[in-house]
């Protein structure tokens, strides 16, 4: 257990360091060259030009964006797979995702909505839809759950999301604004956005890691928790509410961007064992360091064009997903 | 086979006559029912034999021919893959078809308009089909570890479908807009320009492959009851196993080369067949065939007049329809 | 109904697709109504091979969007495909008053159109274009179908190849010499009242992206037509696709005025963007906001473009008071 912990902090302190360098990067190169000292100048001497708005308005909230998004896929995946006990769960491939999507272009596609609500709120009640619907799969039988199964049930669900989606956009005519909300990516984030998931994801981020320990005990399985004293019912359900609530933030300025709360848990959890207290921080750190730099690559790769940021966590993410198919069956 | 099957035979074939006649009737030019009828015997005038002969019965037929083929691979899988959730869109068998469709409109759209007639038109389901073999083909190879776990087998599915929609994205986003709806319409599943031609070219394969599968239906439910009691029965599994897997995969094959994705229709026929007659896939596969077939003739009816002039592709209405089903069936079974 | 009867229509149906198939391109001559209109016929050869096509058609239906251009050449369709790129029940508006008697049978950026509808208004010549092509064999049983492949940005290869189907290429000449002659001026007027070096840029704004205008849309309005210059840092399009760039992007390019289309919400989004309000033509008060619906779609229509030259100026001198 000590040697654990140990791990733990050693982990915690390279994959910081990673994050901090992928933000310097992030910050520093861009579609626009913009001189090395004009950049530390926009942080510690602002002066309102273009260069430095550029950087101070656009480089700088979506490095931030990418780190808190990052950081909110990872621990929401975790807490999935902790309180599910399934290790592939993820909330793109349950659905949760897609549910979000729909409601954003539902929200985009019509302005009426749109003056109701903003994409956060309509997020917010697209992946708590479909959020609920995969709490329901899962308390349904939480002692005999098959992982296909739950999985196929995501998909379906995904597709179905989906489709909706590609109704309205067929009908008002924005396909291809519709494969961009489905593609994901990181270019509208701006200080409001930074703001909003840090406040929302980032207490629901908190939240996760006090209910950590009963997670731990939650993923002994059903029945061992019950001995333990602890309702595994009442877990799940608040996990649920912190997962919608991170996910609908996160796809609000995002949209779906995939495999990241599959992979970084996983691989975590292969260095510091089955401890959700250490796992839960440790995929915040991990997918804030995916996250950055993958969307590094998918600025910087093809200047001034970008690539969509998805295509570079899923080049990452399907592997390692058939690799920990094929080890666990 | 009894008395109670013959009836929900008779029955299915009834209700898909009705639904053929509903299709045939409706569409943005009204013609009268007698005005149908005189034009299915050669006494109509050129412009309704046009839309009843040329546009409205070729694509029924081809419905009804995806319906039953989509249907009875939905059958094989489930039984093969010992999962009641089984479907060929869901476990990624077409994901293949429009990774090679997109990236046929997207890198050649010039000199794919080059050559002449039927070539063209043929050159969009030759790609998805040798599309759906090759990654099917990729899907199994990386599922077999000592055999190929059913389990597995779905989840390296899923896995590799989801890595190729990002892929997809990638080449969808830098489309033209006609370009981006064309894929989008084939991706999707659309029974859009259906022909007599593709009839014509798909029907053998679907008859040859369904007829297949009635034959071995004793196999499946063999298959079905699980590996160990197939085993102790004498059935070489494995070897079994990889050549209804073939069979499936023909059917979905041929049916997206015609229609596109169309996903859950493999799903709800063969599910609604075993609540009406019994999971026994002597019973199971045609009343399931025609059932899939009823709903995607009705989910296409809808599908092109509900919105007219525009289409939605059929696939979409069809999930639309299909997942509450879905989510209904793991509510009830999980 | 008798099994053996309809295995028969079947099989001829079959058969016959096939047939017809094979022989594509050769006249059908099943056409529903064959008076004088239908007697002279001539032959154009187009994307799929000849064709006989009426030589005075009275009933073209166009669904390859060039249904502007046919009013140009003097001819009026009866159905079109040119509709708002963001309403397909709607004209876009710069073209209510030319398509009014007009079906709109679908978007012509769609391959999927409603084919019962054209067959319905009884047409004697129909224009596609490759972008529908899987429909080709169906309408071409109906009557002449005439298969357009369209340029991927020359509009004027678009314009010159319907005028060449329909023999009009005189008149085709007549209107290009005069809209270029109008784009020049317009260039002219604008270069000497707003400096003869000012750059322009031209983008629609949509979902956070900017889709920069450059070889096609009002992008080949302003510079290949009017000749005013393009600024530094665009990128450069080489397909119909528009090139996407981010608001970073955007910021590499060095304008003086600017036109930005996009819908009322977007508009709002890209004037909220701190990196946008930095713009030097921002700051200057160089900004022309056009809505989406129709400027998006005009810059790629015939008709659309000349009604932009009409303005433009009008445009820009009224941001620069």
């Amino acid at each position: 257990m000590v040697s654990a912990t140990k791990k733990a902090i050693l982990a915690g302190f390279i994959l910081s360091l990673l994050a901090a360098l992928g933000i310097i990067i992030a910050v520093a190169f861009g579609s626009k060259n913009i001189p090395l000292s004009t950049v530390i100048d926009s942080i510690f001497n602002y002066e309102d030009v273009l260069d430095m708005q550029v950087v101070r308005n656009g480089r700088i909230p979506r490095a931030l964006a990418a780190i808190l998004i990052g950081g909110f896929l990872g621990i929401s995946g975790a807490m999935m797979q902790g309180v599910t006990r399934i290790p592939i769960a993820e909330p793109s491939l349950m659905g949760i995702t897609q549910g979000a999507t729909f409601a954003v272009a539902l929200v985009s596609i019509n302005p009426d909505f749109y003056a109701m609500t903003e994409n956060t709120f309509a997020a917010l009640a697209g992946s708590a839809t479909s959020g609920g619907l995969v709490l329901l799969f899962s308390m349904q039988n939480p002692r005999n759950m098959s992982i296909s199964r739950f999985v196929l049930a995501g998909t379906a669900l995904g597709t179905f999301f989906i489709s909706l989606a590609s109704t309205l956009s067929i009908l008002s005519n924005r396909t291809q604004e519709l494969a961009f909300w489905v593609a994901g990516g990181l270019r509208s984030a701006t200080w409001d956005s930074v703001a909003m998931l840090a406040a929302a994801g980032g207490l629901c981020s908190l939240a996760a890691l006090f209910i950590s320990g009963r997670i731990n005990i939650v993923n002994l399985g059903e029945d061992m928790a019950i001995s333990l004293g602890e309702r595994p019912g009442v877990v799940r359900f608040m996990a649920m509410i912190l997962i919608i609530i991170i996910c609908s933030v996160s796809v609000s300025v995002a949209g779906n961007i995939a495999f990241i709360g599959l992979i970084v848990p996983h691989i975590v959890r292969s260095f510091v064992g089955e401890n959700y207290k250490l796992i839960m921080p440790l995929s915040f750190l991990g997918g804030s360091v995916l996250l950055i730099w993958a969307d590094n690559a998918a600025r910087l790769l093809n200047r001034p064009y970008e690539t969509p940021v998805g295509l570079f966590t899923s080049l990452i993410g399907v592997p390692i997903f058939i690799w920990m198919v094929r080890r666990n069956s | 086979m009894g008395r109670k099957t013959f009836v929900i035979l008779i029955i299915t074939a009834a209700v898909l006559s009705a639904s053929i006649i509903f299709s045939l009737s409706s569409g943005s030019y009204s013609l009268r029912l007698d005005e149908i009828i005189r034009t299915l015997i050669g006494r109509g005038n050129p412009l309704s034999n046009t839309i009843v002969m040329q546009l409205r019965l070729p694509r029924i037929f081809i419905a009804i021919l995806v319906g039953a083929s989509l249907s009875t691979a939905g059958c094989i899988l489930q039984s093969i893959l010992g999962n009641p959730l089984a479907e060929p869109g869901i476990i990624g068998m077409n994901s293949g078809a429009a990774l090679a469709v997109v990236l046929l409109i997207s890198s050649s759209s010039s000199a794919y308009y080059d050559s002449i007639g039927i070539y063209t038109m043929m050159l969009l389901p030759i790609a998805s089909i040798a599309g759906s073999f090759l990654v099917t083909a990729l899907i199994y190879v990386l599922s077999v570890k000592k055999g190929a776990n059913p389990a597995r087998l779905t989840l390296t599915g899923v896995g590799i479908s989801a890595g190729i929609n990002a892929f997809i994205a990638l080449y969808q986003l830098t489309m033209s807009k006609g370009d981006y709806n064309r894929a989008l319409t084939w991706i999707s599943g659309s029974l859009w320009g259906s022909n007599w031609l593709f009839f014509g070219i798909i029907a053998p394969a679907a008859a040859v492959s369904i007829g297949f599968a009635m034959y071995n239906s004793k196999l499946l439910d063999v298959i079905r009851l699980g590996r160990e009691t197939a085993v102790g029965l004498g059935v070489d599994v494995d070897k079994k196993q990889k050549s209804l897997l073939g069979i499936a995969l023909v059917l979905s094959a041929a049916s997206t080369a015609v229609a596109g994705n169309i996903s859950f229709l493999g799903l709800m026929g063969p599910h609604i067949a075993n609540r009406l007659v019994g999971p026994v896939h002597i019973r199971k596969i045609p009343v399931a065939a025609g059932i899939s077939s009823v709903l995607i003739l009705l989910a296409d009816t809808a599908s092109r007049t509900m919105f007219s002039p525009l289409e939605v592709p059929v696939g979409i209405t069809v999930s639309i329809l299909g997942v509450p089903y879905f989510i209904y069936l793991m509510l009830k079974e999980a | 109904m008798n099994s053996n009867t309809f295995k028969k229509i079947i099989t001829t149906t079959i058969l016959a697709g096939l047939i017809v198939f094979t022989f594509t391109g050769c006249s059908s001559s099943g056409s529903p109504n064959e008076n004088d209109s239908q007697a002279e016929t001539r032959i154009v050869t187009d994307a799929k091979g000849e064709v006989e096509i009426p030589a005075n058609p009275q009933r073209i239906v166009d669904i390859s969007g060039n249904s502007d251009i046919f009013h140009i050449l003097g001819y009026e369709v009866i159905g079109t495909a040119n509709s708002d790129a963001y309403d397909y029940t709607k004209y876009p508006s710069y073209l209510e008053d030319i398509l009014k008697d007009a079906a709109i049978l679908g978007f012509s950026m769609q391959d999927t159109m409603d084919i019962e509808g054209i067959l319905a208004l009884d047409p004697d010549l129909i224009i596609i274009s490759n972008v529908q092509e899987k429909m080709y064999q169906q309408l071409s049983d109906v009557a002449p179908t005439v298969m357009i492949e369209m340029a991927q940005i020359d509009w004027i290869e678009d314009f010159k190849k319907v005028a060449s189907v329909m023999e009009n290429e005189d008149a085709a000449e007549a209107w290009l010499v005069d809209y270029r002659q109008k784009a020049t001026e317009a260039g002219e007027s604008i270069k000497s009242n707003h400096g003869e070096d000012s750059t322009y840029l031209s983008f629609l704004a949509s979902g956070g992206q900017i889709y920069i205008f450059d070889g096609a849309g009002l992008g080949s309005i302003l510079y290949d037509d009017m000749g005013l210059s393009k600024p530094a840092g665009m990128p450069e399009q080489t397909n119909i696709s528009l090139p996407v760039v981010t608001y970073e992007g955007l910021a590499s390019i060095d304008a003086d005025f600017i036109f930005a289309v996009g819908t009322p919400d977007d508009l709002a989004a890209l004037t909220e963007n701190p990196v946008w309000n930095s713009l030097e033509a921002v700051k200057n008060n160089n900004v022309v906001e056009l809505p989406a619906s129709p400027y998006f779609i005009q810059g790629y229509s015939s008709i659309g473009r000349a009604l932009f030259l009409n303005e433009v100026e009008g445009l820009i001198d009224g941001i620069s008071n």
